[in-house]
């Protein structure tokens, strides 16, 4: 029997409909809720952002900075995060579109900051405290695209404004402008991402609706 | 001789209780796979698998079979007509829930 045969013989009131867009709206409710819990990784890369920062931090006010000690933290905390996030992805079998968009999100960060950072101490010396202009940015980027996920509009401003900032300190001295244009046009470019973000959730809400 | 499907199979897919959660969930995200489906319609597997199997019959759904890592993992999207169909029943219920209310007043 159908909808619309019920509906005539009178069996399917009110009521039932509402309770049944009610019991919809649940199912919908509790697939989303299940999406938003997959900020694990989200949680994973900040705690370990943190603690490399931290650790950067560190062995500069300790004097025992070293480009082998600043490289190895940068990559222990890319190897360590992007291991997580795999490991998360592979459990979890198939992504949720926002485990997808914060895969790609991360991949995008990854090689762009890898990208600079290779290019910009490859090419010659570079003092060890613009890491720490990397880290600001890093976690600039970290707590943007967590607030933006999270729907925080406060922590998503000062997320951009880290983003934003460091750059200009580096811009500030004439012998690094040249790496502050180069971090600006990876800022400009986050910039873009959290746009596209924003875009292609506000396109999938209106789908599911 | 095979009936023709028409849309009142397609809405009789839908009173399922089953069925419409499957389909509600799948409207929500993109793809899910059997587990997560699971965890949020909150029912057997065997009654889950049924209900997968008629919606995939019906076109409704389609799914994907594949291994992670050594296990075999299915999940399942939402068809283009399976969305349209699910968005037109729901549309029925709200004109019929307006429509009450309407009558109410």
């Amino acid at each position: 029997m159908t909808h619309q045969a019920e509906s005539s013989d009178g069996r399917t009131n009110a009521a039932e409909a509402a309770e049944t867009l009610s019991f919809v709206q649940r199912v919908m409710d509790r697939t989303q809720q299940r999406v938003e819990d997959g900020g694990g990784v989200m949680i994973w890369w900040g705690v370990l952002t943190a603690l490399a920062v931290a650790a950067t931090w560190g062995v500069a006010l300790w004097g025992w900075s070293s480009w082998s000690t600043m490289w190895g933290i940068w990559i222990g905390h890319n190897v360590l995060g992007w291991a997580g996030t795999l490991w998360a992805v592979r459990r979890s079998g198939a992504l949720s579109p926002v485990g997808r968009q914060d895969l790609a999100t991360f991949a995008v960060f990854t090689v762009a900051i890898w990208c600079f950072m290779v290019g910009a101490f490859g090419s010659g010396a570079v003092k060890i405290w613009a890491l720490f202009t990397m880290a600001q940015l890093l976690i600039g980027m970290v707590m943007a695209f967590s607030a933006i996920l999270e729907r925080k509009v406060s922590l998503a401003v000062i997320g951009l404004v880290l983003i934003v900032t460091a750059p200009v300190l580096l811009m500030a001295s004439p012998k690094w402008a040249w790496i502050g244009s180069s971090v600006l046009c990876t800022g400009a470019m986050l910039v873009g991402g959290v746009i596209a973000a924003l875009i292609w959730r506000k396109r999938r809400a209106a789908q599911a609706n | 001789m095979p009936r023709k499907r028409t849309e009142d199979d397609l809405d009789s897919l839908l009173l399922s209780r089953v069925r419409l959660g499957i389909m509600s969930a799948l409207a929500a995200d993109d793809e899910l796979d059997f587990a997560a489906l699971k965890e949020v319609i909150e029912t057997t597997d065997g009654n889950l698998g049924a209900h997968l199997r008629r919606l995939e019959d019906a076109g409704m759904i389609r799914a994907r079979k594949r291994f992670i890592g050594r296990k075999p993992n299915t999940s399942y999207r939402i068809t283009a007509g399976g969305r349209e169909a699910f968005q037109g029943y729901i549309k029925d219920l709200a004109t019929l829930l307006g429509f009450k209310e309407k009558g109410k007043a």
